[in-house]
């Protein structure tokens, strides 16, 4: 990692209200006792218990509305899976994030000028480039 | 003189040192990540907020911090994570707004009191906004934090490749905007 100071002086236009770093850190020393208060312990199965019922009764729901369905209309359910199932084919399950964004900036594609003397490119070597570019 | 951060580490796992521990954290990167934050999300009162979350998530988790990375990368992805939530949040809010969120950071810009850019700073900077956010992050890291990509890639989690075709993409966008003086 570059130096620390580098990384600090640089502000890119950017600027911090005045004494912004010293007051940062007196808010958070004062945050983080504040949240080591002592609290009132409650046992955790007091907490759990209601939330499981709740939980249980939702499942039972959630299978009657299922099952019951199923079991009487069981030929006209078939049909309608298979109808659904066509039209979750998805291109984006096939690409990563980064190949997805690559994709996303084609746009840029037919005005597009190579400066490999350009000073954005950094750690990018002309090898790189090629490979890059080649890659379309 | 900046304390190694497996000193500082060991320091929080002593009994009633954890805070002094916490407070030395603080120094060494409070900067690097409010400035990390700031050229994501922009506006000061959110880089605020978004640096408290990111500390005190830190200060939540420091017992459990196993080393299987160094430090800083650690940090690093808490904060991008809190800008990236914050960022989706804030576009959450505006889908039923005519204006997106980076038309309305962009003109934050120029009325912002907290920014003192020269012309071609504002112009990159503007460029730089109309990139999606995980590429803007790519280039913030790399150009502006001039980190290496075998640490962006411990960080975002992906591969140098990946990062490098990220990069080149964002660059060549932006080149292509300022060239065409659209900013």
């Amino acid at each position: 990692m570059a130096s620390n100071n580098k990384k600090t002086s640089r502000q890119d236009g950017f600027k911090a209200p005045d004494g912004y770093f010293e007051d940062f850190e007196m808010r958070m020393m004062q945050t983080i006792k504040g949240q080591q208060t002592p609290f009132h312990s409650i046992k955790k199965s007091k907490v759990i218990a209601p939330w499981l019922g709740l939980a249980a009764a939702f499942l039972i729901i959630a299978l009657v509305y299922n099952l019951i369905p199923q079991r009487i209309f069981t030929n006209q359910m078939e049909v309608k899976n298979e109808s659904t199932s066509i039209f979750e084919f998805s291109t984006a399950n096939y690409f990563t994030e980064f190949e997805l964004i690559e994709l996303l900036t084609n746009e840029t594609k037919i005005n597009f000028e190579l400066y490999p003397d350009s000073l954005f490119f950094k750690d990018i070597d002309e090898e790189d480039i090629i490979m890059l570019t080649s890659l379309r | 003189m900046l304390i190694a951060d497996q000193e500082i580490l060991s320091m929080a796992r002593i009994p009633g040192e954890k805070e002094r521990a916490f407070s030395l954290l603080i120094k060494k990167y409070q900067q690097r990540l409010y400035w990390h934050l700031r050229k994501m999300v922009i506006v000061h009162e959110d880089t605020d907020d978004l640096l408290q979350n990111t500390f005190i998530k830190v200060w939540q988790n420091l017992e459990n911090f196993r080393g299987d990375s160094a430090f800083y990368t650690w940090l690093y992805r808490i904060a991008t994570n809190e800008a990236l939530n914050h960022l989706n949040k804030k576009r959450a809010e505006l889908i039923n707004s005519p204006e997106d969120l980076e038309y309305l950071l962009s003109n934050r810009l120029d009325a912002d009191p907290l920014f003192s850019g020269d012309e071609i700073e504002s112009r990159l900077q503007k460029s730089v906004l109309t990139l999606p956010d995980k590429q803007r992050l790519v280039f913030n890291m790399k150009y502006y934090d001039d980190m290496k990509y075998e640490e962006m890639a411990e960080i975002l989690e992906t591969s140098v490749g990946a990062l490098k075709a990220s990069y080149f993409h964002a660059v060549r966008k932006i080149e292509s905007l300022i060239k065409r003086e659209l900013f």
